[in-house]
């Protein structure tokens, strides 16, 4: 017969729930997401089938953006120094990594980065998704095995595929799962022919996007070690944003960065530029600078946003002589500890670390992220709401990000409109008893 | 009138838990029409039948029970 028009599930989900509640998705924002965002409005008149702009703008609380260390701004010392860098070096490299791309703001930049670190060598990619799917593939292969936690991002899981070795999944943060895939492994080997498989690669998240948890890292680091796998720390969102020195979940625990083989991780959520790095040993990076694909066929980072990333490396390191890195890792944990207490003092269920700055507050049903959506963009909270295929189908959630960007006065105004919708709503479900943190135990510094 | 604020805030609280927990908050207003036209005529329906049978039929239990009947009637 022929191949049917329609796919059952996928078709009924996108045509009568998805496109129902379309305005609450791929919002049109103009100007700099930073603490707010000026939403452009836009209206329809046949039930979601087409917008229509209406015309007019509305300024909102920026609870969307993963702008963790508040570097989303188009004035202060990063802009100015990215604008005398395109003066000089033009908009863009035109020239892959191997050919004519590489030039000494690269140069700099991977050592910063390896420094910021604190491992050997560091080598970037242009673009956060193509770090991990297009380096994986170069670093296992078939006859590999890869345990990647069950809730992987999906560049991981594309990389993964692509790379032919064959995956097993764990559950989510669960050791003693990871420590029984570890052992049969091991014990079975290779599926068909029994032989010991070349390498086994353990690839976790640092904080997980959607759930807002944090890696146990020290029992990985045992594990690792236990059982000589090698380990993939995909830190997209813990880079900045966790640890005292915000050097990310390995800074969190206290453990050394030599231990983790590969540290891979972002620069778009906390350093308001994009592409992505790999740090690890001088030999696995000379070895990615060869065989990477992004190295060979992509183009190399444009000059602009390398010295964005320069910049705020430098201002987070404190080599620019101020203090103003360690103020926003500060003012973020502030934020955080603070948000999380009020929110479960109200009464919501969260998911996630105590410390990290994703907040997922969950309803469990699609119609109620659509009305928590609207209200909350009518009385000025811009978030972000996500429902089926990101999270399971009854497990639909508003995700805030939080940022060192905003001021006690925009979260306090952030609960109360939070309040507001949870009561109309009725989704204040949680029975836990009141957290036992505060925010009192985090430092702020002061200006002087 | 702070009375009729109150009553219609109630009862617009209540309506709308009761189109978000069931799910029609998402459909068009024809089909939400429908949707409690069908809801209204089955819940009326179901009510008329219990007005009808239902005490007959306790009593029936009642005295099969309790009753003094020796052998149950088979009506």
């Amino acid at each position: 017969g022929f191949v049917p028009l329609y796919q059952t599930w996928e078709s009924f989900y996108s045509w009568y729930v998805y496109r129902r509640i379309q305005d609450c998705f791929c919002r049109p924002v103009s100007g700099v997401p930073g603490a707010k965002m000026v939403v452009i409005d836009r209206e329809s008149n046949d039930h979601r089938w087409s917008f229509q702009y209406t015309g007019g703008h509305s300024t909102v609380l920026n609870f969307g953006s993963y702008n963790y260390l508040g570097f989303s701004q188009n004035s202060g010392p990063c802009a100015e120094e990215v604008e005398q860098t395109i003066k000089n070096y033009g908009v863009s490299v035109c020239g892959s990594r191997q050919e004519l791309g590489y030039l000494d703001l690269h140069k700099q930049m991977d050592r910063l980065v390896a420094d910021y670190l604190g491992v050997e060598d560091a080598y970037t990619v242009p673009m956060g998704f193509a770090t991990n799917s297009m380096n994986i593939p170069s670093l296992v292969g078939k006859g590999c095995l890869i345990l990647s936690d069950e809730l992987n991002h999906a560049s991981l899981i594309l990389g993964c595929r692509l790379s032919g070795a064959k995956i097993k999944t764990f559950k989510h943060n669960c050791m003693k799962d990871l420590e029984k895939n570890l052992r049969e492994a091991i014990v079975d080997k290779q599926p068909r022919t029994h032989r010991p498989w070349k390498k086994i690669l353990i690839v976790v998240e640092g904080v997980y996007s959607m759930e807002g948890s944090i890696v146990k890292l020290p029992e990985v680091l045992r594990l690792k070690k236990k059982y000589k796998a090698y380990l993939y720390l995909d830190e997209a969102h813990s880079i900045g944003a966790i640890g005292p020195h915000g050097k990310g979940v390995v800074d969190y625990f206290g453990l050394n960065p030599r231990d983790v083989d590969i540290m891979m991780g972002t620069f778009t959520k906390s350093f308001g530029a994009v592409g992505g790095y790999i740090g690890g040993s001088q030999a696995l990076v000379n070895h990615l600078r060869l065989y990477s694909h992004s190295a060979i066929y992509s183009s190399s980072m444009a000059p602009g946003v390398a010295q964005q990333i320069v910049s705020s490396m430098n201002i987070m390191l404190g080599r620019d002589g101020t203090r103003e890195g360690e103020k926003r890792i500060q003012q973020l944990k502030w934020n955080t500890r603070y948000f999380r207490r009020r929110l479960q003092e109200m009464g919501f269920i969260l998911y996630g670390n105590k410390d990290s700055p994703v907040v997922p507050l969950l309803m469990f049903m699609p119609s109620k992220i659509a009305k928590f959506s609207r209200e909350s963009l009518n009385r000025g909270m811009g978030v972000v709401v996500v429902g089926f295929p990101a999270t399971p189908m009854t497990k639909c959630r508003a995700r805030f990000c939080l940022s060192a960007s905003h001021t006690k006065e925009m979260l306090d105004e952030a609960l109360q409109i939070t309040s507001d919708i949870g009561d109309l709503l009725a989704i204040k479900y949680s029975k836990a008893e009141p957290p036992s943190y505060s925010e009192n135990d985090v430092p702020l510094v002061e200006d002087s | 009138m702070g009375v009729v604020n109150s009553v219609k805030s109630f009862l617009y609280f209540w309506y709308l838990q009761y189109t978000l927990n069931t799910s029609i908050y998402m459909l068009e207003p024809l089909e939400q029409f429908l949707f409690n036209v069908f809801l209204v005529g089955f819940l009326s329906i179901s009510a008329y039948t219990f007005y009808v049978f239902v005490p007959a039929h306790v009593v029936q239990i009642y005295e099969l029970i309790f009753g003094l009947r020796q052998v149950p009637a088979a009506t």
